[in-house]
């Protein structure tokens, strides 16, 4: 069911009180902020370096398990708390050419400029609005009651498991819009220089993690390893970051919206919206930090171009203002969320009740 | 494609593939980080001493490391600076000799402060020798290439710096040089230091108060410099300055070839006005468009019948990223005026103060 978008007057005291929580945080930046994200770039290289040097000598046991779990580990860094963040522009204010939003680059086979286009555009700007956000079930996955039920929906259950597994992929031809081109609605012909950019980027990061670096390995003997390694790195990102990515929009009370209700809407109930559409996860400062801080995503939609490492802070403030105006705020440990997404997954991959009594009417 | 371009292209892709981003880019906050004196992708200079020159003016030498291409007389850098973790760049003349440089390896900027400017106020304050700048390479056109005939320069104001290290070259090689130097009453720098060159055989400086003799007049060349039809002038100081002196010269039937000028400017200017009566004037690619009032450069854009790319409309998805080459926005979800140099704004929510030029 989605749900009704209360009124601008209604939420005029609301949205002030975000903007000036917004205004007062902006003014605060500064050198901690920045400390903060070349502190965990920094690890991230070092990781990354040091996870490949291990993995060269992955013929012994105990170097392939240290250099994947630092390899992994800078992937999920690389992605979520500095590629995710810096892509937003959360710290496009130092005016550092290396951290600006412009032009980062990620280790993940997603295009920047892509990434830029259906995430921070359409994801941020039209969330939980369905047949407008197109993060809600990918276009692959059915995630809400009211969306149409196709035959490929007895599969969700399989398509899960592949986006999770595969999930790169899916967020790196997310802007092709597959189910749009399989029903017609868009040419393929008009997507060629966006799969040419995919090519290029998806190219470059399979020669790098599955050609030139296991060649490498050759010389020390370690060929297979270091492919082996690869992959699972590759894998333990994709299944880390789909689950904090599903556990964000697609968990228990987390609201739709219909696309009618959303029309002219003010900030206060596109704030509004943010926060329905949303739920936070708990956890410590190290959950924080590999989920890209996307365990506050109520704050990140809220604010998405404020430095993430603020979101702990501003959520205490985020809640007592909902609890203020009776506005649900949704947070649960990471545990009942995903197993809440899993279950709600699980119960649109059967036709809807009423239809079926309707089919059986007729 | 050239064997050499088609190595260093090789080499970009090597790197993109490998760091996504260059390989100094990559390795820069390791080398920050643990070595701190080697830095990679930028030139660092070490400030050796600072020196207070007459009315709000300060004479900086640097030391820049070894990485660093060298300069011609004329020529600025581009000087990076970190308040509070926010990179500022600004431009400055190099106010050394290149015998300077040979010698002792340093290179000096003479840095006027500007009121209200924090960049400046910054350097003024909490600059002290030891600490470490970005430099750019010297970078700029204002030089003298041909070294052979006799020529004129004419300062305005703190336009004066990059004079100095240019009548040095002169001396260096037997060319006669005439300065006039122009400021207000006071205001005159490097006073003592002319005196000095002013004894070397084919050089004649002279320094004007304008708050007593007037501005640039045809009356004072033609008493400091009666063969200035005969020379290469350069001029350097406030636009209107440059105006006016080029006008005078050619109307005097100097050719207008033989006259190059730099605008030089302060670059920090606190705005104030009232965004409701706010005129300005827009500059894009090949057209210009006047605007009034509080809209954004997207709104205008829109009115005007162009279209470009746009998202969120609410300054947070970063679709309409574009580069100001120039001028001076009026963000209106910060709240906050830009600096006035290069930057990347958002159109959507950038309100043009004056005159802004974007590059779509």
């Amino acid at each position: 069911m989605t749900t009704k978008m209360p009124s601008k007057e209604f939420l005029i005291g609301f949205e002030k009180e975000l903007e000036t929580l917004r205004l007062k945080t902006l003014a605060d930046l500064g050198e901690k902020d920045a400390a903060h994200i070349k502190k965990i770039i920094t690890q991230q290289r070092v990781a990354e370096i040091a996870g490949r040097v291990f993995l060269q000598l992955g013929i012994f046991p105990p170097f392939w398990l240290v250099g994947t779990i630092l390899l992994s580990v800078s992937k999920i860094l690389d992605n979520m708390e500095i590629g995710h963040n810096v892509m937003h522009g959360q710290y496009d204010w130092m005016n550092d050419k290396t951290i600006h939003s412009s032009n980062f680059e990620w280790d993940n086979t997603c295009d920047g400029k892509s990434w830029r286009q259906t995430h921070n555009y359409e994801h941020h700007t039209y969330t939980n609005i369905l047949g407008k956000d197109r993060d809600y079930g990918y276009g692959i996955l059915r995630m809400d009651e009211e969306s149409e039920f196709k035959f490929d929906d007895y599969f969700n259950i399989v398509k899960f498991v592949a986006l999770s597994v595969f999930f790169q992929y899916g967020v790196g031809l997310h802007e092709l819009e597959a189910d749009r081109i399989k029903s017609g609605e868009i040419k393929l012909k008009d997507k060629l220089p966006f799969l040419k950019d995919f090519a290029k980027k998806a190219g470059r990061q399979i020669f790098k993690d599955y050609a030139f670096f296991p060649a490498l390995g050759m010389l020390t003997g370690s060929g297979l390893p270091v492919l082996a390694g690869n992959i699972t790195a590759n894998f333990v990102r994709n299944i880390w970051s789909s689950s904090v990515i599903f556990c964000g929009h697609f968990a228990e009370g987390s609201h739709t919206f219909d696309e009618n209700d959303c029309q002219n809407e003010s900030k206060g109930q596109w704030y509004y919206r943010q926060i329905l559409g949303s739920c936070n996860f708990s956890g410590n400062n190290l959950m924080h930090i590999m989920s890209g801080h996307l365990s506050f995503q109520v704050e990140h939609h809220l604010f998405p171009d404020i430095p993430s490492v603020r979101y702990p802070e501003m959520a205490k403030q985020v809640q007592a203002i909902c609890k203020k105006y009776d506005i649900p705020y949704n947070v649960a440990p990471m545990s009942t969320q995903y197993f809440s997404v899993i279950k709600k997954m699980f119960n649109n991959s059967f036709p809807p009740k009423q239809q079926l009594k309707m089919n059986n009417a007729i | 494609m050239s064997a050499p371009g088609f190595f260093s292209n090789l080499q970009s892709q090597f790197n993109k593939m490998l760091f996504n981003t260059t390989a100094q880019n990559y390795f820069e906050p390791i080398a920050e980080k643990y070595f701190p004196n080697y830095s990679l992708a930028n030139n660092k200079a070490t400030i050796v001493n600072i020196h207070i020159e007459k009315n709000g003016m300060i004479t900086i030498t640097v030391q820049p490391n070894k990485k660093w291409n060298g300069f011609l007389p004329g020529q600025f850098i581009e000087i990076g600076v970190q308040i509070n973790a926010v990179n500022y760049f600004r431009n400055f003349s190099i106010s050394s000799s290149l015998k300077q440089y040979k010698n002792e390896k340093t290179i000096s900027f003479t840095i006027q402060k500007q009121f209200n400017g924090k960049v400046t106020n910054w350097i003024f304050d909490s600059l002290k020798i030891g600490d470490k700048l970005t430099i750019s390479e010297a970078k700029g056109d204002f030089v003298n290439s041909n070294l052979s005939s006799k020529v004129l320069y004419i300062a305005g104001g703190s336009g004066i710096t990059p004079f100095k290290s240019m009548i040095e070259e002169c001396i260096e090689n037997n060319v006669a040089v005439t300065l006039l130097y122009y400021a207000k009453s006071h205001q005159h720098i490097f006073e003592s230091e002319f005196t000095e060159l002013a004894k070397k055989a084919n050089v004649s400086i002279h320094i004007i108060d304008t708050t007593s003799d007037g501005r640039i007049n045809m009356h004072q060349i033609q008493k400091y410099c009666p063969d200035f039809l005969d020379r290469k002038v350069f001029i350097c100081g406030p636009n209107t300055m440059i105006e006016d002196a080029k006008q005078l010269l050619i109307e005097n039937n100097a050719i207008e070839n033989n006259i190059v000028s730099e605008y030089f400017k302060a670059v920090e200017f606190k705005p104030n006005v009232d965004l409701n009566h706010n005129k300005s004037t827009l500059k894009l690619n090949n057209k210009s468009i006047e605007t009034i009032g509080n809209t954004t450069i997207l709104e205008q854009m829109e009115a005007n019948g162009l279209h470009p790319k746009y998202g969120c409309r609410m300054g947070l998805c970063k679709q309409c990223s574009c580069t100001k080459n120039k001028g001076i926005v009026f963000n209106k979800l910060t709240n906050t005026y830009s600096e006035s140099t290069t930057e990347t704004i958002q159109i959507c929510v950038s309100i043009p103060i004056g005159e802004v030029e974007i590059n779509l």
